[in-house]
């Protein structure tokens, strides 16, 4: 969750923004964007709730689809690792031994052409929030460049994603991008409001941007007076 | 108990984490209090690069150490990012000398009480992951002895961060640089949780994690997860204490 050297991801911006002459969907228009952005022919992005329920949301083309059906159907694949273990899963050659690791997904994945997985959990800390997976018909790593222009993406995803009902935010705040807005304090500052209106981290967090936003204040500083304890946020608040 | 002897303890106990099931995130909060002790260091931090440019703390030996740190990375000056972005040792006995290099660094370190600091680089190879950050009150050189432990405790670092898992990917370093950075996230929204649960401050709450941690035979991570996601029993974790209530700022 960090964001750094936000220019570099303009195209993800104006995706984000879209032209009244969209037709697609958000998440359909950041997928799309990846794939003509980055070296990766296929995009998806999924919503996924702790119970395990993952619901995809979009995705570049219908193999990009194909290959997250199979993982769901299967209940294996990087993606599913991605999730569960908060890191990313990156398989350059599914064919190679990094694939082995799910022998029957990694089989199902070849045949339809695809060669290469790059799997990023969508999260804020413990917040776990989806998937985003980029897949390439050709195998071989991401370049250090695309791994951080595909963490930006991830990133910006996520905090999309923290918004109503976990559905996507229409509006994109691009102060989010500003790295000094990420600091300790902030996440610190969620657990506490966690505790001080007895709510999950995801609805605190967005309450505690609400909050910024309210009363034009930085996310930061915000976060800390929180910690300060000069703002404390009470259940009537809530 | 003499050094050697500290340092030998030291590398023991890593080896033994290192073969055993481990959580690197309890390792790389051992290896910077490894540093306070072996280094005779008033602060230290290990600052991981998060592969998009930026360079963020993983651990700290303090809160204070933290603050300094990410000044020190939002102005885009200080040794521990010239020693990231040189990947060698950058080493300042007085830090006053450098306060035209650093002014904004040297004036907030100063004001903090410090007045050395030391970069040493996180090396895999050709490449540089990260740096770890040593303070000190008084000004002075490390001897050379202290550089050699220095960068065994490093390159302790790098091993640990990479053979937590058994190597079966070629991205490792990836997946595992950016599975540390949300676990220490994780951390972060713990320490709120159990701050405004117990009226405690972050370094107790930190504490409190880590003694949960140990004495259930948990990663500190997981524990961290359980807290947020409310699976552990916050009550447990902040401990009932015997003394007066409020705030608490113990070292346990």
């Amino acid at each position: 969750m960090f964001v750094v050297d936000a220019g570099r991801i303009e195209w993800l911006l104006a995706a984000i923004r879209g032209t009244p002459a969209d037709d697609e969907t958000m998440p359909v228009r950041i997928c799309l964007a990846c794939v003509e952005a980055m070296p990766v022919d296929g995009a998806s992005l999924s919503l996924m709730a702790e119970e395990g329920h993952r619901e995809r949301v979009g995705s570049s083309d219908e193999t990009a689809a194909m290959g997250e059906e199979l993982e769901v159907t299967l209940g294996e694949g990087p993606g599913v690792e991605a999730f569960a273990s908060g890191r990313p899963v990156l398989v350059a050659d599914i064919e190679g031994p990094d694939g082995t690791t799910w022998p029957t997904f990694a089989d199902g994945l070849a045949a339809m052409g695809t060669r290469s997985v790059f799997a990023f959990p969508l999260q804020l800390g413990a917040v776990r929030l989806g998937l985003l997976t980029l897949t390439s018909r050709s195998p071989g790593s991401l370049s250090a460049d695309d791994l951080a222009d595909a963490l930006r993406v991830a990133d910006v995803t996520s905090l999309l994603l923290l918004g109503r009902e976990g559905q996507l935010v229409e509006d994109f705040d691009e102060r989010w991008l500003d790295e000094s807005t990420w600091t300790p304090e902030v996440h610190q500052a969620t657990g506490m409001l966690m505790s001080q209106l007895k709510m999950g981290a995801a609805e605190a967090f967005v309450r505690l941007r609400a909050f910024a936003f309210a009363a034009d204040l930085e996310l930061s500083q915000v976060a800390g007076r929180v910690i300060a304890r000069r703002l404390t946020f009470s259940e009537e608040d809530a | 108990m003499d050094r050697e002897r500290q340092l030998i303890q030291a590398l023991v106990g890593l080896a033994d984490t290192l073969v055993d099931d481990y959580d690197v995130t309890d390792l790389l909060h051992e290896l910077v209090e490894h540093c306070v002790d072996l280094l005779s260091a008033d602060a230290a931090g290990l600052l991981l690069s998060d592969q998009r440019g930026g360079l963020q703390v993983v651990a700290s030996s303090t809160e204070r150490t933290r603050l300094l740190e990410l000044f020190q990375l939002q102005n885009n000056e200080g040794p521990c990012l010239d020693c990231y972005r040189s990947g060698e040792p950058v080493l300042v006995p007085d830090l006053a000398t450098e306060s035209e290099h650093w002014p904004r660094f040297v004036h907030e370190a100063t004001k903090e009480g410090f007045r050395s600091v030391h970069a040493l680089p996180l090396r895999l190879r050709s490449e540089t992951i990260g740096a770890m950050n040593l303070f000190k009150a008084h000004s002075g050189a490390l001897s050379d002895e202290d550089l050699h432990v220095g960068r065994a405790l490093a390159d302790m670092v790098t091993i640990g961060i990479l053979q937590e898992r058994s190597i079966r990917r070629t991205e490792t370093l990836s997946e595992q640089l950016q599975g540390a950075l949300n676990s220490r996230v994780i951390i972060e929204q713990a320490k709120g949780v159990l701050a405004a649960q117990g009226s405690l401050d972050m370094d107790t709450a930190f504490s409190r994690l880590r003694r949960f941690a140990r004495n259930h035979n948990r990663h500190l991570r997981d524990v961290a997860r359980g807290v947020v996601e409310g699976t552990i029993e916050l009550a447990q974790v902040v401990g009932v204490s015997t003394t007066s209530k409020g705030r608490g700022s113990d070292g346990s």
